[in-house]
């Protein structure tokens, strides 16, 4: 079921959504918002999944979403912005391919940005997200 | 009474702001903070090379600003903390728990390659909700 209260937009005169998997703006007229920590490849018992695989660390993170996400009702498509963090966009198309498959049908608004470190040398991304709930 | 769903703060206490924005801005129930950093009102940085210190000022920013919206440490919704040395995570984290006490907000932070005055080390905004 879609969401009615959370609207994607793709205005034009801006610049078109670079991927599939994010849209420019996600209006949300009505609903609790839900603030997630930025999410970590860290498994249940607090240990890093996929040491050095910034793939396999980005389904740890998105599969950790999703669980926090689930505990309040919610799923991946209920996500209206994510943040991610990096520490090499280099990765870039990697990170592409599971996100197309996680939001091409609900996108996020969404930011990017490569920082210096994150809080433990052997992680590689962390994503935060807004979502609004049903 | 009626209120105007966007208000903008400028907090007595806080420094001016370095470029185009103000210090928070109301939405509905929702405070947006700016990013908070130890500036003292004279544009010069406080303490540097003292995280534990500059956390602390930042940490009264962010209590000034969110008073001034009618809000507190135990409404926080969210805050990003940008930090120049990753490392100094543990000192910022003691004075977090100082202010906000028994409230855990959500948070995510990062160590960024710098901030927008040298010196600076630490740099909090946050998201809060604004009690009725």
């Amino acid at each position: 079921m879609t969401p009615v209260r959370a609207e994607r937009s793709n205005p034009r005169g801006a610049p078109p959504a670079l991927r599939p998997y994010y849209a420019n703006a996600v209006r949300v007229s009505a609903g609790d918002l839900l603030f997630i920590s930025g999410q970590v490849a860290w498994d249940d018992a607090g240990q890093v999944v996929g040491r050095g695989d910034p793939v396999r660390q980005a389904e740890q993170v998105f599969a950790n979403l999703t669980t926090i996400l689930a505990a309040h009702g919610a799923t991946i498509g209920d996500v209206v912005k994510v943040t991610v963090y990096v520490t090499d966009l280099a990765w870039f198309d990697q990170l592409s391919a599971i996100r197309v498959r996680l939001f091409a049908e609900l996108p996020p608004a969404s930011t990017i940005v490569q920082v210096a470190a994150l809080v433990d040398p052997d992680l590689l991304l962390e994503v935060e997200a807004v979502a609004a709930l049903r | 009474m009626t209120v105007e769903l966007r208000t903008e703060y400028r907090v007595a206490g806080l420094p001016a702001p370095v470029s185009h924005y103000t210090d928070a801005v109301r939405w509905g129930d929702l405070l947006f903070v700016s990013g908070c950093a130890a500036i003292g009102a004279d544009g010069a940085v406080i303490a540097p090379g003292d995280v534990a210190a500059q956390a602390r000022v930042v940490h009264e920013y962010l209590g000034s600003a969110l008073r001034a919206a009618g809000t507190d440490f135990a409404h926080v919704l969210k805050v990003t903390v940008y930090l120049l040395d990753v490392g100094d995570r543990a000192a910022v984290n003691e004075v977090r728990r100082e202010f906000f006490g028994d409230a855990l907000p959500a948070s995510t932070l990062v160590e960024v390659s710098a901030l927008v005055l040298p010196g600076l080390l630490v740099e909090v905004e946050a998201i809060a909700g604004i009690p009725a």
